[in-house]
């Protein structure tokens, strides 16, 4: 039976999704696909999906137990490789009621110390694609970007705050934007930019590549930006933060790893 | 008191490097990832490895998870697919390449008197699986479930690869269709 008319499309995103989660990509396919969830949360959402409708054929594996050699070593390997504290970033915090009134109200997660936070090695991680961080970030994607009937009742708000958060508790970025100002103002708390390195802030939204918002500065708590574009904000978006060369990126999307992420939450 | 903790609480403590919740983690769901990995590689001793890797991403990636993002053995099933799928992607090994056997696709979806219910999840997959042509079916399965690649499938059913990867898009439309937007 032939289906000319209703066949989907053999390059259809979401066909590229599925095949995703069902590992039948090729590697060049699947390269570009790691890529693709890096810098479009529409194909991240897609992947999410396809994931929760499928993930149900899980649980048709038994359950066998495993060697019992294999704890060991995985205690081991931890032994030799701990690091501080979580050694990836990227996990929007989106209920506002975690979001601290005065920045003086965060307690730091960790103490003392500073995390051993290796850059270039996370670098080469993202350049690598493997599933895994994909998939991680395909799951977020699920609650980056929430239905938008949960935030509105009424007019567009003109406020929003986003806590830019690398996981746990304590957000690294708290940004704010201001539609009717066209003003973003981030705060920084316990972001770390690594040396020679710039982090730049980008503003996420769905079915678009993303748009600069400029540099984080690094010698003040406080950075002001002018949105210079007219794009507006809405509660679908987020606010991503990226490592670039001193300066920025001069492609106008991000080159380096991002870091950091959040999502908008609309303040009433 | 860790022993009381359900599986998120305990990913959230991980998150912050406790290693008591993080061996109970292993305890409790070390088997279902294992049987897991075990369905797509078919050497136990392949498993074994890719279970050690599994665990150890978990460990870094914790704080990752979010409850938002679904539930905690579905994050954790999820790592533990893909990183089996890497592996024998690039051995050339797996379940697929030795295996026998045929399996009717919807035994591969469990019994529903076993395990955690979530009654309509399942049943909407079984049911919306059942409208799907027969191999279109099977191919989706034994993708997800076995690691089939396109090339086996086509190998299995003496398909040519495009035609294949038609069943699958197909059957993946269909489901679509038929379970709609999670």
């Amino acid at each position: 039976m032939t289906n000319a008319t209703t066949d989907p499309d053999p390059d259809d995103p979401d066909m590229l999704a599925g095949e995703y989660v069902l590992g039948t990509l090729t590697p060049a396919e699947r390269a570009r696909a790691d890529r693709r969830l890096e810098v479009d949360p529409d194909f991240r959402i897609a992947v999410a999906d396809w994931e929760q409708r499928l993930s149900r054929l899980d649980d048709g594996a038994q359950s066998v137990a495993p060697d019992p050699s294999v704890w060991p070593k995985i205690d081991r390997r931890i032994d030799r490789h701990s690091t501080p504290g979580p050694d990836r970033p990227l996990a929007g915090d989106r209920t506002a009621d975690t979001i601290p009134e005065q920045i003086s109200d965060l307690t730091p997660a960790r103490n003392g110390g500073a995390d051993i936070v290796d850059f270039a090695a996370r670098a080469r991680l993202w350049k690598r694609a493997t599933f895994v961080s994909s998939a991680l970030a395909a799951c977020l994607a699920v609650f980056l970007i929430p239905g938008v009937s949960t935030f509105f009742r009424g007019p567009p708000p003109q406020n929003f705050i986003a806590a830019v958060n690398r996981g746990g508790t304590l957000p690294a970025l708290i940004v704010s934007v201001n539609t009717e100002l066209g003003q973003v103002t981030v705060r920084s708390v316990a972001a770390e930019t690594p040396e020679q390195r710039d982090l730049e802030i980008w503003h996420v939204r769905p079915d678009t590549t993303p748009v600069s918002l400029g540099l984080l500065r690094q010698d003040v708590p406080i950075t002001r930006l002018v949105s210079r574009s007219k794009v507006s904000f809405d509660a679908q978006d987020a606010i991503a933060v990226s490592v670039e060369l001193p300066g920025g990126s001069t492609t106008g999307l991000p080159t380096g790893p991002i870091i950091y992420s959040g999502q908008l939450i609309a303040q009433e | 008191m860790a022993e009381t903790d359900d599986l998120g609480d305990l990913l959230q403590k991980v998150a912050r490097r406790d290693r008591t919740a993080f061996a109970l983690l292993y305890q409790r769901t070390s088997a279902k990832l294992f049987g897991i990995i075990v369905r797509i590689c078919g050497d136990r001793q392949r498993a074994g490895d890719v279970l050690q890797e599994v665990y150890f991403k978990v460990w870094n990636k914790a704080d990752l998870y979010n409850r938002e993002a679904g539930r905690p053995m579905t994050w954790l099933a999820a790592i533990a697919r893909y990183a089996a799928i890497d592996d024998i992607r690039k051995t050339g090994a797996g379940s697929a390449s030795g295996g026998t056997g045929e399996h009717e696709a919807l035994d591969l979806v469990a019994d529903s008197r076993i395990g955690q219910v979530d009654w309509e999840d399942r049943e909407s997959l079984r049911v919306c699986l059942d409208e799907l042509e027969g191999s279109h079916r099977s191919c989706v399965v034994l993708a997800y479930c076995e690691g089939y690649s396109r090339e086996e499938l086509a190998e299995r059913f003496k398909r040519p690869v495009a035609t294949v990867k038609t069943w699958l898009h197909r059957g993946l439309q269909r489901l679509k269709e038929c379970m709609g937007t999670p």
